[in-house]
C-alpha cells in the first residue's frame, strides 16, 4: 500500500470528486502501473481516497492510498506523466497497511484570497460561544450552529486562513466566507485553496505519512 | 469586467465549462487557422461523439490549423454568462467564439437546431448569414442532419454533406491558401463551392445537385486515438472503436442505413493497431465496437480473437451495441464482453409490420436468441419498438405487448440464475425522414401517439413492466424539422426568442412553445407532418446522398405490396 498526495488545482478545481477517482483510475490504466483490483461481479482498483474536497476549492493537499506492488517515486513519476492540467502527484511513501484516509481526516487548513482587500469580522466569531450560519443547499435554505466546526481563523486584507473541521464533521470554507459577506452588497470574488490536512488532534497529514514538516507549498499560478 | 473564472463557481457542473481534458492538444497560437468546433448540446452529450472527436483530431494535426471545442452552455450558465456579459467562449482557451476564423457546428439532431440562435447569440455574431460581414467568422455546418440543409440554411455561410474528413481538410487547405493570397471571405466561398459535398447557400452561386462526400477508403482515413477525455462524466464514457460505415440492412425506416452506403469496413488488422493505441492513450475501463450495426461486421470472430489478448491484460470491457437478435451467433461471453443487459430491437410486433419496414427477424429470431442469451447468464433485456410506423393497426401494437409476455415466460423456463429479469421497453414514435423510402409517410397526429402510448402502458403494466416513450410534441418537432424547408428558419429563430434552447431534454421541451411560434407563420406540426405527395419537390431534392428518388419510390412500392 502507498500513500500519495495530490493536486487539484486551475481546471482541475471543478471536478467532482467521483470524476477525480475516475480520472485517476484511468491514469493508472494509460501508465500500465499495477494496482490491485476488488473481487466480485464489477472488480474495481483499490484506491482509498481523504474525503472529498468541493466542486470549486482548489487543493494542494489531496490525498489516496493505492493497494500497488511499485516502489513509491517510480509510481509518483510515472503517473505524472498521464494526467490532467491541476492534478499532480507531490509525494508518496509507503504505508504498513490501509491507513483509511477518510477516518483519520480531521480539520483542514485554507486558504482564502480575495480579488479586493475586505475586513472579515473574525475576532467577534472566534469570540462568540456560539455561532450560526446559512445558506443554500440545493436551493433548501440550512441552519447550522457551527462555531466548534471553526479551529481557526486569522489573516487580513485580500488573505486570510481558516482552519476548520473537515471529515464527518465538517465545514466548507466557502459557505462560512460567504455567510460572512452576506451584508456586503458587492462582495468581493474570492478562491478558496485547501493547503493542508490533520487529523482529529491536527497532526499534519504530512507529519503522518511522509514524515515531513508541512513546507512544500505549491502555488497556484495565474 | 467579470471574469469566466467568476461565475464557473455559481454554475451546476461547472467541470463541463473549465476545460484542461487530458489529450486536449495544446493551442497553436500563430496557426492561420482558429477553428471552434461547436456541438449544439451539453458537454456530456457533446464529449461523447464520435464525430466531434475524429475532426478534432483531424484539425489538430495539421501545422497550419488550431482547433478548439465549445459545447452549448446549460440555461443556467447561460444567464450567468448575459447577466455578466461574457461571450460564449472556448473550451481550452477560454477565447470569444468570435475571434475564430471559422466555426464549424456539428449537426446530429434536429432538436439541437434552436441551440444555433442561443450559441450565437451568446457569441454575439448575427443568425442569419447576409447580416454577417467580412468582419465575422465562417459559419459551417456539417453533421448528419445536413441531409436536409434547408430549415437552417439562412444562419450558414457554408454547409458540408456527407463524410467529413476529407472534406473538412480540403476547406482548412483552401482556406489558408486564399487567407495566405489575402482572398476576402466570399472569395473563399467562392472557391469552397467548388468542392464535393459543400453547399454554399447564402451567396447566390449557381452549383446544382450538391454530391454528398463519401471517403472511400476508411483504412487510411484519420482516425483519432488520442481524444480527449472528459473531465466530468459523459454518457458515454468509453472509447470508441468504429468497424465500419454504412448499413447494407436497409430498414425502410432508417435514414442513417441511406446515406452513409455503401458499406465501408476497416480491416481486422487497422482495428486492432487502432484498439491498442485507444487503450494506450485513453485509458477508458471500457471499449464499444461501434457501427450502425456492429455484429453483421465480417471479420468479427476474427476480430475480436485479436482483441480478446489486448482487452484482459489492459483490464479493459469490450461492448457490442446496437445487438441485431440475427446477428447473435458468436458467443459473447467468450470475449470478456458485459454480460449485464442485452438490448434487442424488433421495432414492431407482429410480423407483418416488421415485413413491411423490412426489419428481417422472425419472432422465432428474437425468442431463440433470448433464450439462448438467458442460458448464458444474461439478466437484463432491453426491447426497442416503434410506434406509429406507416400501415400500422390496432394488431401490430398489441404484438408488443405479446411479444414482452414471451420473453418473460422465457426467462423463468432458461434462467440461468435466480435474480428477477429486469425488462425494459421503450417506444420511440416514426419519424419520416428525407431519403427514406418512408420519406413521403405521414406521422401520426399528436393525439394518437398520446393514445398508443397510453394503450401500452396499460398492456405493460400487469406484466410489471414499465414503458418508457419519447415525449409525443417532441417527436412531432423533430418531424417537422427533419423534413422541413428554409420557411422554418423563421421559426427556429422565433422558438429561441421565446425561451426554447435544449429542446432535446424533456426538462427544457415546450411543446406549446413551438405550437406558438409555427402558428404565427400560419404553419401547423400536424399539416407539416402529413403524408407528401409522390408528384411534390422535396426541400432536400437539391441533395444527392447516393440514392435515387426513383429506388426510394420502388421500396415503398415494396413495403405497400406487404399489404
Amino acid at each position: 500500500m502507498i500513500v500519495c498526495k495530490f493536486t487539484k488545482l486551475h481546471a482541475a478545481r471543478y471536478m467532482p470528486h467521483l470524476d477525480v477517482m475516475r480520472t485517476l483510475t484511468m491514469a493508472l490504466r494509460r501508465t500500465g502501473l499495477s494496482i490491485a483490483y476488488s473481487d466480485g461481479f464489477n472488480p474495481h482498483p483499490l484506491i482509498y481516497f481523504a474525503p472529498p474536497t468541493p466542486v470549486g476549492t482548489a487543493s494542494e493537499c489531496e490525498y489516496f492510498a493505492a493497494a500497488t506492488p511499485e516502489p513509491p517515486e517510480a509510481f509518483l513519476k510515472k503517473l505524472n506523466t498521464s494526467l490532467p492540467h491541476g492534478i499532480q502527484i507531490l509525494q508518496s511513501a509507503f504505508a504498513a497497511a490501509n491507513p483509511n484516509l477518510a477516518a483519520a481526516c480531521g480539520a483542514a487548513q485554507y486558504e482564502i484570497a480575495f480579488e479586493k482587500p475586505v475586513a472579515l469580522p473574525l475576532k467577534e466569531m472566534l469570540s462568540a460561544k456560539e455561532f450560526e450560519i446559512s445558506y443554500l443547499q440545493n436551493g433548501v435554505p440550512i441552519t447550522k450552529q457551527v462555531r466548534e466546526l471553526i479551529l481557526d481563523a486569522f489573516g487580513s486584507g485580500k488573505t486570510y486562513r481558516l482552519t476548520l473541521a473537515c471529515g464527518n464533521k465538517n465545514l466548507r470554507a466557502d459557505r462560512l466566507i460567504a455567510f460572512l459577506l452576506r451584508n456586503n452588497p458587492a462582495p468581493p470574488y474570492f478562491t478558496v485553496t485547501k493547503k493542508r490536512l490533520f487529523t482529529a488532534n491536527l497532526t499534519d497529514f504530512d507529519t503522518l505519512f511522509f514524515n515531513d514538516s508541512p513546507k512544500k507549498e505549491t502555488h497556484e499560478k495565474k | 469586467m467579470v471574469k469566466i473564472e467568476q461565475i464557473l463557481s455559481k454554475a451546476v457542473s461547472p467541470a463541463r465549462y473549465a476545460g484542461g481534458e487530458f489529450n486536449v492538444y495544446p493551442h497553436k497560437k500563430d496557426a492561420a487557422l482558429q477553428f471552434l468546433l461547436c456541438f449544439p448540446d451539453a458537454y456530456e452529450i457533446g464529449m461523447s461523439s464520435l464525430g466531434l472527436k475524429i475532426l478534432y483530431g483531424l484539425l489538430n494535426e495539421r501545422a497550419d490549423t488550431s482547433c478548439e471545442l465549445c459545447f452549448a452552455p446549460l440555461p443556467d450558465m447561460g444567464e450567468l454568462m448575459q447577466k455578466n456579459n461574457i461571450e460564449l467562449f472556448s473550451l481550452s482557451t477560454r477565447k470569444p467564439a468570435k475571434q475564430f476564423d471559422i466555426i464549424g457546428f456539428s449537426l446530429s439532431y434536429e432538436l439541437c437546431y434552436t441551440n444555433i440562435p442561443y450559441m450565437l447569440h451568446l457569441a454575439r455574431i448575427p443568425l442569419y448569414a447576409e447580416k454577417r460581414g467580412e468582419d465575422f467568422p465562417i459559419l459551417l455546418a456539417g453533421g448528419v442532419c445536413t441531409v436536409n440543409p434547408a430549415p437552417f440554411a439562412p444562419f450558414f455561410d457554408i454547409i458540408a454533406i456527407g463524410d467529413g474528413e476529407e472534406v473538412l481538410a480540403e476547406l482548412a487547405d483552401t482556406y489558408t491558401a486564399n487567407k495566405k493570397a489575402g482572398g476576402s471571405k466570399r472569395t473563399f466561398l467562392e472557391k469552397a463551392a467548388k468542392i464535393k459535398g459543400i453547399y454554399v447557400p447564402n451567396i447566390g452561386v449557381k452549383q446544382g445537385v450538391i454530391q454528398r462526400a463519401v471517403v472511400e477508403d476508411l483504412d487510411n482515413a484519420f482516425y483519432p486515438v488520442k481524444v480527449p477525455v472528459a473531465n466530468t462524466e459523459a454518457v458515454h464514457n468509453r472509447a470508441m472503436l468504429e468497424l465500419f460505415r454504412g448499413c447494407a440492412r436497409g430498414c425502410r425506416f432508417c435514414q442513417a442505413s441511406f446515406i452513409s452506403r455503401p458499406v465501408r469496413h476497416r480491416s481486422p488488422q487497422k482495428l486492432l493497431t487502432l484498439a491498442q493505441g485507444l487503450i494506450r492513450e485513453t485509458g477508458y475501463e471500457e471499449m464499444s465496437l461501434s457501427a450502425l450495426s456492429a455484429c453483421d461486421y465480417p471479420h468479427l470472430s476474427e476480430l475480436l480473437q485479436g482483441l480478446k489478448p489486448l482487452v484482459q491484460k489492459a483490464g479493459v470491457r469490450l461492448s457490442l451495441p446496437s445487438t441485431r437478435v440475427d446477428s447473435f451467433k458468436i458467443s459473447l461471453s467468450d470475449y470478456a464482453m458485459r454480460k449485464a443487459s442485452l438490448t434487442f430491437a424488433p421495432e414492431a410486433g407482429t410480423q407483418r409490420l416488421r415485413d413491411i419496414i423490412k426489419k428481417n427477424i422472425s419472432e422465432e429470431d428474437i425468442l431463440s436468441a433470448a433464450a439462448a442469451a438467458f442460458k448464458q447468464g444474461y439478466t437484463a433485456v432491453k426491447l426497442y419498438f416503434m410506434i406509429g410506423l406507416p400501415y400500422e393497426t390496432e394488431q401490430d401494437t398489441d404484438g408488443i405487448a405479446e411479444l414482452v409476455k414471451k420473453i418473460k415466460s422465457l426467462y423463468k423456463q432458461h434462467a440461468s440464475n435466480r435474480k428477477p429479469l429486469k425488462l425494459s421497453v421503450s417506444a420511440s414514435t416514426f419519424v419520416p425522414k428525407p431519403f427514406t423510402p418512408f420519406q413521403w409517410e405521414k406521422q401520426i397526429p399528436h393525439a394518437e401517439i398520446l393514445r398508443i402510448q397510453a394503450k401500452l402502458k396499460n398492456a405493460l403494466k400487469p406484466l410489471g413492466v414499465k414503458l418508457s416513450a419519447h415525449n409525443a410534441g417532441a417527436s412531432k418537432i423533430e418531424a417537422l424539422l427533419a423534413r422541413g424547408g428554409q420557411n422554418l428558419a423563421a421559426v427556429i429563430e422565433d422558438v429561441y426568442s421565446g425561451g426554447g434552447k435544449f429542446d432535446g431534454w424533456t426538462e427544457y421541451f415546450d411543446y406549446a412553445r413551438w405550437q406558438n411560434s409555427l402558428a404565427k407563420f400560419n404553419l401547423d406540426a400536424e399539416t407539416a407532418t402529413g403524408e407528401i405527395p409522390a408528384a411534390n419537390p422535396l426541400a432536400w431534392d437539391n441533395i444527392n446522398v447516393g440514392i435515387t428518388k426513383d429506388f426510394l419510390q420502388k421500396e415503398l412500392a415494396r413495403a405497400r405490396a406487404v399489404l
